[in-house]
């Protein structure tokens, strides 16, 4: 903590009483400024399209193409039946692609969001909400895919679909602590965002996305057990394919949602002053 | 009632390097022997000195002072986007500042959809800000221009795009 701050250095300071009022005040004005922040997502998803014939829909088009090569190749690799391992992937992906996309865009959020900040008395938690908005628009455009496989593979839709509401939920908080969490520290750190995208970079392949825990047996099941994007994926993707998630993801998942925001809130409150510092 | 309140504000900016900016190298510091003194990768630029003052509704504050005195610095505090490092700012009421050219609007977005950000930013709703766009567009004279990207913008036409602030 010494190393972030940088003027009062060598001081591990636990943040004072004033910095955890203007911290939660900072948080309930930020959630509060809804229009703000859904205008913020909404633009720039709208950006990243405007010049493009297929607008918005390139990302279900190209979520679309991801799953059909993806599903013929890996199928065949793992001698899986393809209407077994094409409804797998479709949904596994479309949750990972959430996963993925909200750590990703963590990092830039407020350098991002540099100009505003610099200029205006903007709570940061908006900021924050941002990165979640735009990667909640995404997946409204790839959860387009789902019924579609579903439909062209024969797969019929439980009623336990219903649980992935509450599991999208327990992601969406806990990713609201990780990217308040990542986005300071990359905004502080400015190698950081390489780190991390090497990171999730192993977290897609060690996390089951493209295969079934059951396939590599007994030594995945720390794996899958431990690994919290592991249970996260799967308290959201698990029921949409008709599976109850076990008690162990669950469990895990919230476990890693507090200690996410252990660590996310005095971080917060310490440095939430210093973010345009940094900038 | 509106009021700011600065006591003992000291602002002071941290300017790293690519070293100091380095997660990498901050951690390596800590791990081995260490060759050079490490307290180069940050320079530390004290840019507003212990001010405390007070203003109250109908006061008027002139700031002047040589290039790279403080002075933007000390109206970054009065809006509220910068927290001095030590000491404390107390800003009730809504302050607005024009401080940069691009007065934190989007480049890429066109004049309308910064103007809409800009109204929502001061506290309108999306309706109330969208509302304002022909009233904008006559009054800056900025017309169909405002469909167009900012970064098109002359500097002449980016002062006249910031209205929601001036109402």
């Amino acid at each position: 903590m010494a190393a972030l701050d940088g003027v009062a250095m060598g001081a591990l300071v636990w943040p004072t009483k004033r910095d955890w009022r203007l911290a939660a005040s900072d948080m309930v004005r930020g959630l509060l400024a809804w229009e703000i922040w859904t205008l913020l997502g909404v633009s720039d998803i709208r950006q990243r399209y405007k010049r493009s014939r297929l607008g918005q829909f390139w990302i279900t088009a190209s979520m679309a193409f991801f799953v059909a090569s993806t599903g013929v190749v890996y199928s065949l690799l793992f001698n899986q039946p393809i209407y077994d391992y094409v409804p797998l992937l479709a949904v596994n992906m479309t949750v990972w692609t959430l996963i993925s996309g909200i750590v990703t865009d963590s990092t830039t959020a407020f350098v991002q969001a540099g100009m505003y900040l610099r200029q205006d008395a903007l709570p940061k938690a908006i900021f924050v909400i941002r990165v979640l908005t735009r990667n909640l628009i995404i997946l409204g455009h790839n959860i387009v895919i789902i019924p579609l496989v579903f439909l062209a593979f024969g797969v019929v839709p439980t009623p336990v679909a219903i649980l992935a509401i509450p599991g999208l939920a327990l992601l969406i908080v806990a990713a609201f602590a990780v990217t308040l969490i990542s986005s300071l520290l990359c905004t502080r750190f400015r190698d950081l965002p390489q780190i991390v995208q090497n990171l999730l970079q192993i977290a897609f392949f060690v996390t089951p996305v493209l295969w079934r825990p059951e396939q590599i047996g007994e030594s995945a099941f720390y794996l899958v057990a431990l690994n919290p994007f592991a249970a996260f994926l799967r308290i959201v993707a698990d029921p949409l394919r008709g599976q109850v998630p076990d008690a162990l993801a669950y469990t895990n998942a919230l476990l890693s949602t507090l200690i996410l925001f252990a660590i996310a809130l005095p971080l917060f409150a310490r440095f939430r002053a210093r973010i345009v510092y940094w900038l | 009632m509106a009021s700011i309140t600065l006591t003992n504000a000291t602002v002071e900016i941290p300017i790293y390097n690519a070293r100091g900016r380095s997660f990498r190298s901050n951690i390596l510091r800590h791990v081995g022997g260490r060759l050079e003194p490490d307290n180069r990768d940050v320079v530390i630029v004290r840019a507003v000195n212990d001010i405390t003052l007070s203003l109250k509704p109908g006061d008027r504050l002139a700031l002047i002072g040589h290039n790279g005195a403080g002075k933007s610095t000390l109206l970054r505090i009065f809006s509220g986007a910068y927290e001095p490092s030590t000491g404390t700012a107390e800003i009730s009421g809504t302050v607005s500042s024009l401080l940069e050219i691009t007065m934190g609007m989007d480049p890429e977005l066109t004049g309308a959809e910064n103007i809409v950000l800009r109204g929502v930013f001061v506290g309108l709703s999306i309706d109330e800000a969208r509302r304002l766009i022909p009233e904008i567009a006559e009054w800056s004279e900025l017309g169909e221009y405002l469909a167009l990207p900012l970064r098109t913008y002359s500097s002449g036409m980016l002062l006249r795009n910031d209205r929601p602030r001036a109402l």
